[in-house]
């Protein structure tokens, strides 16, 4: 993972505010909650999960909240366009919410647009706090500054993040993929 | 935060490790926050509200701790140059942190040196946090040494299998 560039200038003060208003999917609680998600998976009706993530409900259990995903149909804005991002690209983008004692587990993500060119953006929306944990394989990221846009060198790395901070945590992240005329 | 080196190159027999490590994880040992009540003086006192107005529950389990109290391996005695020497061992199961905090015993210790050494292999998702370094990629046995005893520090186990780590201080009596 490497940084490209800050883009501090391109979030707006409403996408924060409503990001912390908004509590979004508690995960894995409300994944689980409504559906038999190891049945439908084991039945074909879902995209299969990557072996990690399987791996964090056994251990951790389906019932609890590691932290808040907070999709873009949940918010009352559209996003402007991330300059960053290809101008013949599609992207898609999503945020996580972590109060103190919140944690995404290490995992191995799922590519899961059918795109070699495909690209994964790890946006911090707020300055770096001690105890705001992101590492990425064995490196962790800290001293980070507000709009700060890093790329993911590879999508399959091992990345987990926790806050054992006092303040939230909230990252924004933004995949681009496929051609915008497809 | 410096690494001093690994046990196994001080000395001969470092057996005790895996006997240590063997102990930790077949038993319980006193869980924190919830049976540990809150730490000692002003600066124990100031680190416990700031971490409860934070959200923390200090009724919950973070982590467990271990030390002579109830663990029966015996650790070998290290060279101390005529200091005291207090050890302890954390163990973390997978969903288990501890929040980032400046340890107040510390504070109150005279000449102190603090070491901290891991029972394991690093493993994804084992987290150690000093200031806004982490460590990662260390051995069983590597030795630790902290440039300031007074740093903030904080550690999380966001992985699939139990993190254990040996802390050792050496401080002058009073």
């Amino acid at each position: 993972m490497h940084f490209i560039n800050n883009h501090a200038d391109w979030i707006k003060d409403h996408w924060i505010e409503q990001a912390i208003q908004k509590t979004g999917y508690r995960i894995p609680f409300d994944f689980f909650k409504n559906s038999k998600v190891f049945e439908e998976e084991e039945k074909g009706m879902r995209q299969s999960m990557d072996p990690s993530e399987i791996a964090i409900y056994r251990t951790y259990g389906t019932t609890g909240t590691f932290f808040h995903l907070l999709e873009a149909q949940l918010f009352d804005f559209e996003l402007d366009r991330p300059p960053w991002i290809d101008n013949n690209k599609k992207f898609t983008w999503w945020m996580t919410k972590m109060y103190p004692g919140q944690y995404i587990p290490a995992h191995q993500d799922v590519i899961k647009r059918d795109d070699p060119d495909s690209k994964r953006y790890w946006v911090p929306l707020f300055d770096w706090q001690p105890g705001h944990v992101f590492m990425y394989e064995s490196e962790t990221f800290t001293d980070y500054k507000a709009g700060d846009v890093f790329l993911y060198d590879n999508l399959r790395a091992w990345h987990c993040g926790i806050n054992i901070g006092t303040k939230l945590r909230l990252i924004m992240q933004v995949t681009e993929y496929g051609d915008i005329n497809d | 935060m410096i690494k001093v080196g690994n046990l196994h190159d001080m000395m001969t027999d470092i057996s005790w490790l895996d006997t240590l490590r063997g102990e930790v994880f077949s038993k319980e040992g006193i869980k924190r926050p919830k049976e540990g009540g809150k730490p000692e003086g002003a600066e124990g006192d100031k680190e416990w509200q700031n971490a409860i107005d934070a959200g923390y529950n200090p009724t919950d389990v973070y982590f467990e701790m271990f030390d002579q109290n109830n663990i029966v391996t015996s650790i070998p005695k290290f060279h101390t140059c005529g200091r005291s020497r207090h050890w302890w061992i954390t163990k973390m199961n997978p969903g288990n942190f501890m929040p980032m905090h400046i340890d107040p015993h510390t504070k109150q210790q005279k000449n102190t040196d603090r070491f901290w050494i891991p029972l394991q292999d690093w493993e994804h998702g084992h987290i150690f946090m000093y200031e806004n370094l982490s460590i990662s990629n260390y051995l069983k046995g590597d030795v630790y040494q902290y440039n300031n005893s007074q740093a903030i520090h904080g550690a999380a186990n966001i992985g699939l299998t139990a993190r254990a780590v040996l802390q050792i201080t050496l401080y002058e009596e009073e």
